[in-house]
């Protein structure tokens, strides 16, 4: 889970990216019941109302869905979940470079950055093994 | 709600005052059991049990005097750190109203007053236990006489009121203390002036009625014992040497002057009680 | 959503200098609202008003009880709110055990069983006086028996102010668990980094004054930055 958010932008639409890249990549699975509103924002350590306002559009966009008996679930649509791994790769890059541009970083120079942080774990798993 | 602040205002003060009288019972206990450790067989008590009560008495007036002084201080600072300063976020955020919680330490305030001013006559009574005495009669003045008025009532009444208002006034100066008038807080100075104003009035009221304020400390017994095997003393006289009161000839009043006082101290009670409620309620800051 | 409380006009002075200067606001049920400012700025000064420690202001203030009426900063208020000062104000000689006894006593929404399932939680010794814990677990037990009560309206003051950084979390993490819904958290802070995730509501005081009143996250969208680094900016000149 993660544990930081990025104060300096709003929060409620980090916790909606989150939000999505916890369905996308399985930690929440297909169909699953999804924490209380208060567990979420407790383990995120955001305001409720912020968490609640995410997972509300979340269902607007389809992720999630509520049942009258009480309780929110992940869709059991497949598609959609495929739909949004796909596009999780887009995103997280987005997110990646957006912050590599504010720390100053040029953008020209951040595909060498990439190209040596994956041959460094290569380089670390092959000497583990 | 005032009797769950009762509750915990009583317990407040037992934290204090339990530990008082018990200190003092146990210089009683003491000096009783030294007259009878130092009496020889054939008599109930020599001459150097008699001697040492003597001493004991010197030092029991310091005694007691210190009991009374510490009780005032313990009291006010009792009523002081409660209601205001770090405590006074809790206290004075409760539930419940300013009135009550002043009727409630006024309540509690007087008993424990009450219980040490009991403890410190029995301490006394224990101690001088095994001295010689003659028979014991209540309400007899060394002059063979009874008195009138109100009888038992009459010094039980005046005790009790004064130690009232002697309470009120306590409150007052705390309260005082952390009091603002119109955006200024009330400096601790000229708290203890006003305060001190308030006292020189009391005292000059009680003095005023000098002859029956002091019957209290020689209504109450014949309990006489020997000091030198020659001369008797009554049981006031004893407290003569324990607060150095000089008794002489009290003149006899009748009812009425009682009830004046007693009237009188309630009085000024009520209005020391109502100023203080009044400030608590709208000028007191934490 | 109604609102808890409301602030119209407030002033306040402490002989001729004014600590509250004309402040006016309200809190919604269900809102966490953070008063930030400096140490100075007038929010302790702002809160004891509204908890009926400090007489002579000028201005309204209404707190609005379970049933909807209405009080004055009072008795009758103070059993709707639930006051954590940033002073020790539980006396140091009760047990755990007997402030909780002692809140139970005063308080009618006080939930007995949640405070001590937070004081286990925390490993508080139930039996041992709080004059012999740390300064830290005395701290904790405020808070636990604080946030126990089932009030409409919590007032903290500086919650996370002396503690250290792991207390602090802990500290966030009980008010956002303990916060019902319906229910209000008034808390004050001058440490604005660590507590703004938490905030619905930012209000930014200074020298008495309200500076600025805003959602938190329209706050971030609108100057894109965070809360911590919009007050340095703005309000730099203390």
């Amino acid at each position: 889970m993660k544990t930081q958010f990025d104060n300096n932008q709003p929060i409620y639409r980090q916790l909606v990216e989150w939000l999505k890249g916890c369905i996308a990549s399985g930690e929440m699975a297909l169909g699953q019941k999804v924490p209380t509103v208060r567990e979420l924002a407790a383990a995120c350590k955001v305001n409720p109302n912020t968490m609640q306002r995410a997972l509300a559009k979340m269902e607007d966009m389809g992720y999630m869905y509520n049942e009258r008996t009480g309780g929110r679930f992940v869709t059991t649509d497949e598609n959609i979940v495929a739909q949004l791994r796909n596009a999780l790769p887009a995103s997280l890059t987005a997110q990646y470079v957006r912050a590599m541009e504010e720390a100053g970083i040029p953008a020209a120079s951040i595909p060498s950055y990439v190209e040596k942080f994956l041959q460094e774990a290569q380089t670390k798993n092959e000497g583990s093994e | 709600m005032l009797k769950k602040q009762l509750k915990y205002d009583f317990l407040f003060g037992a934290r204090i005052f339990l530990g008082m009288g018990g200190v003092l019972m146990g210089i009683g206990v003491i000096g009783w059991l030294l007259t009878i450790i130092l009496s020889t067989p054939n008599q109930p008590a020599g001459n150097d049990a008699a001697s040492l009560a003597f001493g004991l008495a010197q030092f029991y007036s310091l005694g007691i005097t210190a009991a009374v002084v510490v009780s005032v201080v313990q009291l006010f600072h009792m009523y002081n750190r409660q209601c205001f300063g770090d405590y006074g976020h809790l206290m004075l955020t409760l539930p419940v109203g300013r009135g009550t919680l002043l009727v409630s330490k006024y309540i509690v305030a007087f008993f424990w007053v009450v219980f040490m001013f009991a403890t410190m006559v029995l301490s006394m009574y224990i101690m001088t236990n095994n001295l010689p005495h003659s028979e014991f009669n209540f309400m007899t003045l060394p002059d063979g006489t009874q008195p009138v008025g109100l009888g038992l009532i009459g010094p039980i009444a005046l005790l009790t009121s004064t130690l009232f208002a002697g309470i009120t006034i306590t409150f007052l100066l705390s309260t005082l203390m952390n009091s603002t008038i119109g955006g200024w807080r009330i400096h601790k100075s000229i708290a203890l002036v006003i305060w001190a104003a308030v006292v020189s009035g009391f005292i000059i009221m009680a003095v005023q009625f000098n002859g029956r304020y002091r019957v209290w400390a020689t209504r109450e017994v014949t309990h006489e014992f020997t000091i030198d095997g020659s001369t008797r003393i009554g049981f006031h006289n004893f407290l003569d040497y324990i607060v150095g009161w000089d008794v002489g000839r009290i003149p006899l009043g009748n009812a009425f002057i009682d009830i004046f006082y007693v009237g009188a101290m309630l009085a000024f009670s009520l209005i020391i009680a109502g100023i203080t409620y009044w400030l608590l309620r709208s000028k007191v800051s934490v | 959503m109604h609102n808890v409380l409301e602030i119209t006009n407030l002033h306040k002075k402490y002989g001729r200098s004014p600590a509250v200067n004309g402040v006016t606001f309200s809190v919604k049920a269900g809102s966490i609202v953070g008063l930030l400012g400096p140490n100075g700025s007038g929010k302790t000064t702002l809160i004891k008003t509204i908890m009926g420690l400090l007489p002579s202001y000028t201005g309204d203030i209404s707190i609005t009880g379970e049933n909807g009426a209405k009080h004055k900063p009072g008795p009758g208020a103070n059993a709707s709110i639930s006051y954590l000062p940033d002073v020790s104000h539980i006396p140091t000689w009760f047990t755990p055990l007997q402030a909780m006894q002692f809140f139970a006593d005063f308080y009618a929404d006080f939930d007995r069983t949640r405070a001590e399932e937070m004081l286990t939680a925390m490993h508080i010794p139930l039996r041992k006086r709080l004059s012999a814990l740390s300064r830290g677990m005395q701290e904790k037990v405020q808070l636990a028996l604080v946030m126990a009560r089932r009030a409409g309206l919590y007032v903290l003051d500086e919650p996370i102010g002396a503690v250290d950084p792991a207390s602090r979390e802990y500290i966030l993490n009980t008010i956002i668990t303990h916060h019902a819904p319906e229910s209000a958290i008034l808390l004050s802070s001058h440490i604005i980094s660590d507590i703004e995730p938490v905030l619905d509501v930012a209000i930014f005081l200074q020298n008495g004054k309200i500076h600025l009143m805003e959602e938190a996250d329209a706050l971030r969208e609108s100057r894109g930055m965070s809360l911590d680094q919009l007050f340095r900016e703005e309000f730099r000149h203390a």
